[in-house]
């Protein structure tokens, strides 16, 4: 006698299954779309470039250009 | 013509002149809205009655001698995004289902204050996601895209269902519908228009600006939607007024930027013939060409996605989490596919940001203005999702009709595009002039006097 476990499973409802395959597949092509578009990025060199700060407080550039 | 049809200037100085009032005006626009709303699509909710009661209440103030301004009495319509209190913010998303706002935007506000009669909320690109807002459909063809992501509020303008009307440009989404349906529409510096009460599309590029049929209109709006809000982080303390453009319209002495690289790759030869041809003009009225490199053009568009990816899978984490369902496919794939963005991607571009802004600021310490395309194509048919290039090369729409918008957005500087021609099929060409910080006043005075040179009074696409 097989062991209960050994009964093969029950067949999970497929369309879901597909849905969510195929919606992972989308979801990967976009990321690995925006990956293609952001990589020249990670060849430019930074150096020391801190991070910008908070736009449209810069006071200096504001005087500058009145 | 119809009172409709009048622009803001026109029907501004005709409200004060007791020629027309705010009543036959209102209701000449919500008559066109009318006849076109069933075509086209522009507005996701209609406010008739506070239009007509603000219409009632701007002549009635006339009457008794207190004028506010210039746009006491005129109709005017926002795009779904910016909050009105009473009225549902809805952003083209059912993730919004049910929502009404609780207070006024600090911009709704501030028009409500000068007299203006509120007509309705339009329709955009889901949360401003996307450039073709599909609800609705271009002016000028109604089988060809209105351009996003503020779609309704372009349409509204320039089918007289709107005097002016206010949109939002994260990658160029005031530009893109503005030149797509003939219209000057302003993305302003950065801070200078609260966004208080703004639905965020991406925080350190979004900005608010108008969409009108013409420059001067420009003039009238600024005043009223710039000026210092504590709510609103990025808001400029001390913000200078843009000043009347001069009578004359010489550009004597103005060194105007042509790009060289970037901004003239890829794209229609209509559009580029219109733009150089503009250029000639400028120049004819006393502008100085300078040829310019457009620097870290390598750059731009991984920048501008990786902000945009990184801050507006940010903004939408616990509804994505929530109710991913409620959701447009695209949308949500966009966002989904933006959360797999690290920690290092985002900083990278914010770093990448700084060099940028650094260079194009020693750019424009040589010119007074860069004179671009605003957008590399006229509207394409609805459904169309790439564009094919002459040189063999494909291109999603998204970035094709963001390209040469995103500069201005990351750096922050003013930018404006004004109808400079049409193509073969009759559809509205844009021309794109970006300025320093705060420069404003300068590209509307060669607006202005391209504008008044070519006598482009806005034609009627119905």
């Amino acid at each position: 006698m097989s062991p209960p476990h050994s009964t093969p499973p029950t067949p999970a409802d497929p369309a879901p299954r597909t849905e969510t395959a195929a919606h992972d597949g989308h979801r990967n092509a976009v990321a690995e779309y925006l990956d293609t578009v952001i990589r020249p990025l990670r060849d430019l060199d930074l150096g020391d470039t801190w991070p910008d700060a908070t736009p449209g407080t810069d006071q200096e550039a504001a005087h500058g250009s009145l | 013509m119809e009172a409709c049809e009048l622009t803001l200037t026109a029907a501004s100085t005709a409200l004060a002149k007791g020629e027309l009032s705010a009543h036959e005006l209102t209701e000449s626009v919500l008559s066109r809205m009318a006849s076109i709303q069933e075509h086209l699509h522009p507005y996701a909710t209609v406010t008739s009655r506070i239009a007509r009661k603000a219409a009632a209440q701007a002549d009635r103030e006339t009457a008794a001698g207190r004028r506010r301004g210039p746009l006491h009495g005129i109709p005017t319509a926002y795009k779904d995004i910016i909050d009105v209190r009473g009225i549902p913010t809805l952003a083209g998303s059912h993730v919004r289902d049910g929502h009404v706002a609780t207070k006024d935007s600090t911009v709704a506000a501030r028009l409500s204050d000068a007299g203006t009669a509120l007509l309705g909320k339009t329709h955009l690109h889901e949360f401003s996601l996307g450039v073709t807002t599909p609800q609705t459909a271009n002016a000028w063809d109604c089988e060809r895209i209105a351009g996003g992501s503020s779609g309704g509020s372009a349409v509204a303008v320039a089918t007289g269902a709107a005097t002016f009307a206010l949109g939002t440009d994260t990658g160029g989404s005031i530009r893109i519908p503005a030149a797509l349906n003939g219209l000057v529409g302003l993305k302003p510096t950065y801070g200078l228009i609260p966004r208080t009460g703004v639905l965020p599309a991406a925080w350190s590029m979004d900005h608010v600006g108008p969409i009108t049929r013409n420059v001067p209109d420009m003039h009238l709006i600024l005043p009223t939607l710039t000026g210092y809000d504590p709510h609103d982080p990025a808001s400029i303390p001390i913000t200078p007024r843009p000043e009347p453009t001069a009578a004359d319209n010489s550009l004597k002495g103005l060194r105007i930027g042509v790009p060289t690289n970037y901004f003239f790759d890829r794209i229609d030869a209509e559009v580029e013939t219109a733009v150089r041809v503009a250029i000639d003009d400028l120049t004819a009225l006393g502008a100085q060409p300078v040829e310019i490199e457009i620097p870290m053009a390598r750059y731009i568009q991984a920048t501008a996605w990786s902000l945009l990816a990184g801050e507006s899978a940010a903004y939408h984490e616990a509804t994505l989490r929530t109710m991913p369902q409620r959701y447009s496919p695209e949308v949500r794939l966009f966002l989904e596919g933006s959360q797999t963005l690290t920690a290092t991607d985002y900083l990278r571009a914010r770093r990448a940001r700084t060099l940028i802004r650094q260079a194009w600021a020693r750019t424009l310490n040589a010119v007074d203005l860069i004179v671009t395309p605003t957008v590399p194509l006229t509207a394409t048919p609805i459904g169309q999702e790439t564009i094919h290039w002459p040189d063999g090369t494909a291109e999603p729409l998204l970035d094709a009709y963001t390209r040469l918008c995103v500069p201005a957005n990351i750096t922050g500087l003013p930018a404006l595009t004004l109808p400079v021609g049409r193509d073969h099929d009759g559809l509205p060409i844009g021309m794109q002039i970006i300025s320093r910080w705060l420069g404003e006043s300068i590209i509307l005075q060669a607006a202005h006097a391209y504008e008044t040179t070519h006598a482009v009074a806005h034609t009627w696409p119905l």
